[in-house]
């Protein structure tokens, strides 16, 4: 399976996104998005080893907007 | 020397906050929220922990909506001036700060916004009556300061904010004398957006301050890097990077994290019982010496730990030159607040302000007593 990252709005978003999710029991991580579209720019994604759909609603609940998903490839 | 004037800011700092300030360029020393190695990242997380621990204490609506500043008045300017539009007109209260005076004079002048000022008095149902009648049609914001940094007085945070809100406004609060000195509750009291310096009451070091708010929509203050979207070229949306263009003072957010836990683990109800007793034994003293006039009108307000007077009819900053001769700093003059002043009758001399500390001993205030008298008879000049 790839490795996906989520891509939510600032740092401090990506941060309490990886802090849920770890509380739900989901391995998440901080990182640099590895791949920013050109118009997109740079920016923070939540590695999250583990990922499926759930992780997704568990965000939302938790008043966090996804942007994306994006592949980490072999940034890890 | 006796330190005297913490409400300009807090002296000595505790030994943890120094420490994490020299220790920040060592342990945090990489930029947050800019690269993607272990060290931005490490750095970012004591932010992050940073932002948390003041939302907590001031029950603030998430982490997301604290975002750091250079101090309070740069955390009141973003508030004021990212807030209102053209035709706005704002309340604000007869203690006011030129922190919040400043720019909403300097609005008003440009034609941008008008604002009205209501007389805070000793009686609680007067004040309010003044706020309630200083109201317009156009008013959608209030600007109050916790605490009065002349006088002490604590403003009745809950029910201007209840006021404001059946009124459509907003309430901002410039929490500059009230943060680390009095209990300040963002949900209890109904405050929409608080200002803090991480300096005074919050033990932390000077150069950094936070704006804390409901998800209102802000205008920046800066525009700048915010290490994401770099080809967005208007400044990005989300907070609280959206208010931080450029890199933040880390070690000023490393020793206001200390500066926080070292009043969390103290306890500030308890620092305020101690601070209070402190003041109280300060007033004692000079309400016995003869030529000393105190600002401490009695009513139902309450008052913070702090003090204005007057002796004879020397200009305070003469006063508080004179103490300062003989190892006893404080403030005198108009304190940044001409409002105050103005109002309560103190225009042509100011007042001398002493600002006590929970570290302040029998001895400091028996040497500021006598120091006084000296100077209200004469002996010391």
């Amino acid at each position: 399976m790839s490795k996906k990252g989520i891509k939510v709005g600032s740092l401090t978003y990506a941060m309490k996104g990886r802090d849920i999710l770890y509380k739900n029991g989901y391995k998440a991580y901080l990182t640099r998005n590895p791949h920013p579209f050109e118009d997109e720019g740079c920016g923070y994604v939540i590695y999250v080893s583990n990922i499926d759909k759930k992780c997704f609603e568990v965000l939302k609940r938790n008043g966090i907007t996804v942007k994306g998903v994006v592949d980490m490839g072999d940034a890890l | 020397m006796i330190y005297l004037d913490n409400a300009a800011t807090s002296y000595p700092k505790p030994a943890s906050v120094i420490n994490a300030v020299k220790n920040s360029l060592v342990c945090y020393g990489a930029n947050p929220g800019r690269s993607g190695h272990d060290f931005s990242v490490k750095t970012a997380n004591i932010v992050y922990e940073a932002r948390k621990a003041l939302n907590d204490f001031f029950n603030g609506d998430g982490a997301e909506l604290v975002s750091f500043t250079q101090n309070c008045t740069q955390a009141l300017n973003t508030a004021v001036k990212g807030f209102l539009k053209k035709g706005d007109h704002v309340v604000i209260s007869s203690l006011e700060h030129n922190s919040v005076v400043r720019p909403l004079e300097t609005l008003k002048v440009r034609g941008i916004i008008d604002y009205s000022v209501f007389d805070v008095t000793l009686n609680k149902e007067t004040t309010l009556c003044n706020f309630i009648n200083a109201f317009m049609p156009e008013t959608r914001l209030c600007v109050v300061t916790a605490v009065s940094n002349v006088f002490g007085d604590i403003l009745p945070l809950a029910q201007l904010s209840e006021i404001a809100h059946s009124k459509g406004a907003k309430l901002f609060v410039d929490g500059a004398q009230g943060a680390g000195i009095i209990p300040v509750d963002m949900k209890k009291q109904g405050i929409d957006c608080l200002c803090i310096p991480g300096h005074k009451g919050l033990s932390g070091p000077m150069g950094i301050g936070a704006i804390l708010h409901k998800n209102i929509d802000f205008e920046p203050l800066v525009y700048g890097g915010t290490g994401s979207e770099s080809f967005n070229l208007l400044q990005p949306r989300d907070y609280p990077e959206r208010l931080e263009g450029g890199t933040i003072n880390v070690p000023g957010v490393c020793g206001l994290l200390q500066g926080l836990r070292f009043i969390e683990a103290k306890g500030i109800n308890s620092i305020l019982k101690s601070e209070t007793e402190i003041c109280d034994e300060i007033i004692y003293g000079l309400k016995r010496i003869e030529g000393v006039e105190i600002y401490r009108p009695k009513g139902d307000i309450k008052y913070a730990p702090l003090v204005s007077f007057n002796v004879n009819a020397l200009h305070s900053e003469t006063v508080s030159a004179l103490l300062n001769k003989g190892g006893v700093a404080v403030r005198g003059g108009y304190h940044c607040a001409p409002l105050a002043h103005i109002s309560r009758g103190t225009k042509s001399t100011g007042t001398v302000r002493i600002s006590p500390s929970a570290s302040t001993c029998k001895k400091d205030i028996n040497i500021l007593l006598n120091l006084v008298r000296k100077i209200a008879i004469k002996e010391f000049i």
